[in-house]
């Protein structure tokens, strides 16, 4: 019993990692309609961002806006540079998502190229372990919970409570009418951009402090759960994505106690593929609408 | 120095019959398979399975199959079997999946097989792989181990040739016409009443199993096999080769490969080694990669040998010579 409370704890932490990293997925694809394949790579910008605000201070807190900002920027450089061209054009959707996958290439490469393809280690002080109730958290795993806790609200008052939250609510409905409006959507899309590799950045700095390192490749391994935990939510659905992200963590981390946990990867992957055969429009939509 | 353009020809035919067959799936049908180097993975466990023998106490090897077979059964073997596996995913990810996420699942799925034989080192040796692997006839061909690699060299362009013209003939077969129609137009093939789903299917277990081929050679010609081998980066350079060479053009893949795989991947071996970053001259085959996919996707979709149009049909557009840029736009 202590097993299974303590996976599920450990759940939470994973629920709240891939919900910030599901909801930057989920708020970019709704409002641009691009599958970014690049999405992990955001989350590996994030931590090498930190990693280098570390040079300047050990301020775990400005280390993570820095590198929130830093993967917010490039994720903004990556629409305007990259993926507009090839909107203007009117390149079909599969072509968009080769160029993202081709940036993905580029970029996990690049950080290999730069940084070298071993892990790296953060200056993160040993965090104490304290038991609440049933489960067992380190100090940092309680912030992960409270950081993915806030930036659901801080999404959730955007969305639904400023004028550009409501902009975004209407591309992501459809570009044509919110631009007929007099929505400027070119502008709508680039903000979402930089708003959602922010979260995506801030996902990839709370996975490397949880652990103190990462490579590389760190973003990468979260790719296809956090599609999982998007797709289980409604792609396209931000707040589908917040459940979403609470059933993979729940399930790869209850599940990968009892089996090896390599085959997390397998569960979460078991996961999106059951969704997207069975119910594509995700678990909590109506029936009647098809989003696919 | 021969030995090095023997070794690299070598390659570049081979992954010529690979890029083949992922241009059947990609460059005819428009299936975005991310998971292709599975397939190849499969046939060369499986091929190599059937030609070693029975694993060596003193290697500690483990692995099922050691039949000690001739290649030539266990090259057929890793075909058949790499269509089967082809038959299992694409019967999955071909249901009612649009595309992007069909390639996801595809990815998805390739992952679970990549665990499963990464993790069972009594399957095909886990993370150690296969090693030792028999070179097809060397034991009943009077040839020096030099001779050998010429020979083999041979065998390899024989199989490409081979893989070439059975894709050309089908390319400008019903079978190649229906698909490239679906690429173009899936519900305008639906309203002609062809079945898309089994066109589909079809076009995919063909595919598999020339990667299956292909990677029966690979085991062969290299002599061992493990996970780190068929990371789904690999899948990658092939596509790279593709939207190169020009998709859909089984000539234009296979110089596609040529160029990526023999000129552009052997120059960064010789470019020096950064100190304390041995990875680097590896990670700049992928930036390479990514740049050629985004600059060709860019500036000329129909890559350098667009695909030819002139049999298909007798009235001619103006797109009609660049319908892989329609593919890919």
């Amino acid at each position: 019993m202590t097993v299974f409370m303590h996976s599920v704890g450990f759940g939470l932490v994973t629920a709240s990692v891939i919900a910030l990293s599901a909801v930057a997925l989920s708020l970019q694809f709704s409002v641009s309609n691009i599958p970014n394949f690049a999405h992990g790579e955001f989350l590996t910008l994030g931590a090498y961002g930190a990693f280098m605000a570390q040079l300047v201070t050990h301020n775990l807190f400005i280390d993570a806006l820095a590198g929130g900002a830093v993967t917010a920027v490039i994720a903004w450089a990556i629409n305007r540079g990259v993926i507009e061209p090839f909107m203007k054009r009117g390149a079909r959707i599969t072509v968009l998502f080769v160029v993202t996958i081709a940036l993905s290439l580029m970029i996990q490469n690049g950080l290999i190229i730069f940084f070298g393809g071993t892990t790296q280690n953060l200056v993160v002080p040993s965090y104490s372990v304290n038991d609440v109730g049933p489960f067992r958290f380190t100090v940092m795993d309680e912030v992960i919970i409270a950081v993915a806790v806030a930036v659901m609200l801080a999404v959730h008052v955007v969305l639904r409570y400023t004028k550009f939250g409501k902009a975004q609510r209407a591309v992501a409905d459809s570009r044509e009418l919110a631009g007929v409006t007099g929505i400027d959507t070119p502008r709508v899309v680039a903000l979402t951009w930089l708003m959602a590799g922010g979260i995506a950045g801030l996902a990839g700095v709370v996975i490397a402090f949880q652990g103190g390192t990462f490579d590389p490749t760190t973003g990468y391994t979260y790719l296809l759960v956090t599609f999982a935990a998007a797709v289980a939510g409604g792609i396209g659905r931000p707040y589908g994505a917040m459940l979403g992200a609470v059933i993979l963590g729940l399930v790869t981390e209850v599940g990968g106690a009892y089996l090896a946990s390599s085959y997390k990867v397998v569960i979460a992957v078991g996961v999106l593929i059951l969704v997207l055969l069975v119910r594509p429009s995700g678990l909590f939509s109506a029936p009647d609408r098809q989003s696919i | 120095m021969i030995d090095y353009g023997v070794s690299v020809l070598t390659s570049v035919a081979i992954f010529g019959i690979l890029a083949i067959g992922l241009n059947v799936q990609w460059g005819w049908a428009g299936m975005l398979n991310l998971t292709y180097i599975t397939f190849m993975a499969v046939g060369a466990y499986v091929s190599a399975g059937f030609t070693l023998g029975p694993p060596l106490y003193a290697h500690q090897q483990r692995y099922i199959l050691s039949l000690h077979m001739p290649f030539v059964v266990g090259a057929a073997a890793g075909t058949i079997a790499a269509g089967l596996l082809g038959l299992v995913i694409g019967g999955i990810a071909l249901r009612r999946l649009r595309s992007d996420y069909f390639a996801i699942v595809t990815l998805s799925l390739g992952l679970v097989v990549y665990q499963i034989v990464a993790q069972n080192r009594g399957l095909f040796g886990g993370q150690v792989g296969l090693f030792g692997i028999p070179e097809p006839g060397a034991d009943i061909l009077p040839l020096t181990p030099e001779q050998y690699t010429f020979f083999y060299l041979g065998l390899c362009l024989v199989s490409l040739a081979g893989v070439y013209l059975l894709a050309r003939h089908l390319y400008r077969s019903p079978f190649g016409r229906t698909l490239r129609a679906i690429r173009e137009d899936e519900l305008a093939a639906k309203a002609f009443a062809r079945d898309v789903f089994w066109f589909k299917l079809r076009a995919f277990v063909l595919g598999s199993m020339i990667a299956g081929f292909g990677g029966a050679l690979l085991a062969a010609f290299v002599g061992a096999f493990n996970p780190a081998g068929w990371t789904p980066g690999e899948t990658f350079v092939l596509y790279t080769a593709i939207f190169l060479g020009g998709t859909g053009n089984n000539l234009g893949v296979i110089l596609g490969v040529l160029i990526f795989t023999g000129a552009i991947s052997e120059a960064t071996r010789f470019i020096p080694p950064i100190p304390g970053n041995p990875d680097a001259n590896q990670a700049l085959r992928g930036v390479i990669a990514g740049l050629i996919i985004i600059l060709i996707l860019r500036f000329r979709p129909q890559g350098l040998l667009p695909e030819p149009r002139d049999h298909d049909a007798a009235r001619k557009t103006t797109t009609s010579s660049q319908a892989g840029a329609q593919a890919a736009s």
